[in-house]
């Protein structure tokens, strides 16, 4: 533990009192003012060098969030709403892999790999996905870099955008937060979109992430064995016909290394409070703790948003995303709408 | 080095080896023990 955990610490809860403080007389809510002004902090004056320890912790505050939330939600409604939830998860990760590989390959044409870390981080979970995918496709760290600031800056606007449409729309608590869950990219915005709209909708938005974050090693495997294929394609071309060559070995293992572990602490923690081993002062302690760590990662989030980064995008792979996430996002309001 | 000192290092390296999710998932169970002995949480 590091000297400097708690200075910095302070100053991630700092900014996320204030944005409690200034949500009380603007009518926007305190998540999405926490992340705009750490923002703007981290944009301005940089991230000092003693709150670098803090806002690394960013993630971990986010999944304790997560973890925690699992008490305040209902099992039963869960489990309701779970066969269709899964059906939509599947469905739209599929359709937003389908439709920004062709949008890249056919449409904008852009580098194969470039297009795929794209669908990934469009489709799973933002970065984490573009990460992940670049490692089962051994990509090129410039790509990665590439890919990740284009998730990125639709992870920044989305987070904004998302819950003015919702209201525009005057859609109910529940279809925003399973359209929202669905298809926004990275964990962390769409949590907070959600519980900006309401705390029901931020609960199915996470609900729905979570499930989707939970393909990421499926994803991983189908990209790993296409990528191997064509690199043996390529390979056994140019070998004489007793030199072929294996493609890689798929490492199934990869499913377990990429899983979110913890979705498995939302699950246990949502069961045990489900089952009622926790009284309801117990529950609202939690969500309590919930709220805090919550506070506290989307300060560092928003600090750790450099807008010269986002700047690095090309404008082709901006159009490409774009073009896919108004796709998909149109296509899935209808049906969430049709089915929630 | 004393034991206390020995341990509490110990104890950081494996905490600094674990993946964010499993570090999330730990901190969530701390919570949840806590909660459970009836110790309030503040706020």
């Amino acid at each position: 533990m590091n000297r400097t955990l708690f200075p910095s610490l302070a100053l991630l809860v700092g900014i996320g009192l204030t944005g409690r403080l200034v949500a009380t007389v603007i009518p926007v809510h305190h998540l999405i003012i926490t992340i705009a002004l750490g923002l703007l902090i981290g944009n301005l004056y940089g991230i000092p060098d003693w709150a670098q320890t803090a806002v690394g912790t960013h993630k971990l505050w986010l999944e304790l969030g997560i973890v925690v939330m699992g008490a305040s939600v209902a099992l039963d409604r869960v489990i309701a709403a779970g066969p269709a939830i899964l059906l939509l998860v599947v469905a739209t990760v599929i359709t937003t892999i389908v439709v920004i590989e062709l949008l890249a390959r056919i449409v904008f044409v852009i580098q194969e790999e470039t297009g795929s870390l794209l669908a990934a981080g469009s489709s799973i979970c933002g970065v984490s996905a573009v990460v992940a995918i670049a490692e089962s496709i051994a990509a090129d760290d410039t790509r990665i870099a590439y890919a990740a600031a284009t998730v990125l800056l639709f992870d920044a606007t989305t987070l904004f955008v998302y819950p003015l449409i919702g209201h525009a729309l005057g859609l109910s608590e529940t279809v925003f937060g399973i359209w929202a869950g669905l298809t926004m990219f990275s964990t962390g915005p769409v949590t907070a979109a959600g519980f900006a709209f309401s705390k029901t909708a931020g609960q199915w938005a996470l609900l729905v992430k979570l499930t989707r974050n939970s393909l990421i090693g499926f994803v991983a495997i189908v990209y790993a064995i296409y990528y191997a294929r064509t690199t043996a394609e390529i390979e056994s071309k140019s070998v004489t016909a007793d030199g072929g060559t294996a493609g890689s070995a798929v490492e199934w293992r990869s499913l377990w290394d990429t899983f979110p572990k913890f979705v498995l602490g939302f699950l246990a923690v949502l069961i045990v409070a489900n089952l009622g081993f926790l009284s309801s002062a117990q529950i609202t302690s939690l969500s309590n703790l919930s709220d805090w760590a919550f506070l506290i990662a989307f300060a560092g989030l928003g600090l750790e948003i450099q807008l010269e980064d986002l700047r690095s995008t090309g404008y082709k792979p901006v159009l490409v995303v774009l073009t896919g996430l108004v796709i998909v996002a149109t296509v899935m309001l209808f049906v969430v709408q049709a089915l929630f | 080095m004393t034991n206390t000192d020995h341990v509490s290092e110990t104890l950081t390296q494996w905490w600094m080896t674990l993946e964010s999710g499993w570090q999330a998932v730990l901190l969530g169970f701390l919570a949840l023990l806590v909660v459970s002995i009836g110790v309030p949480i503040p706020w």
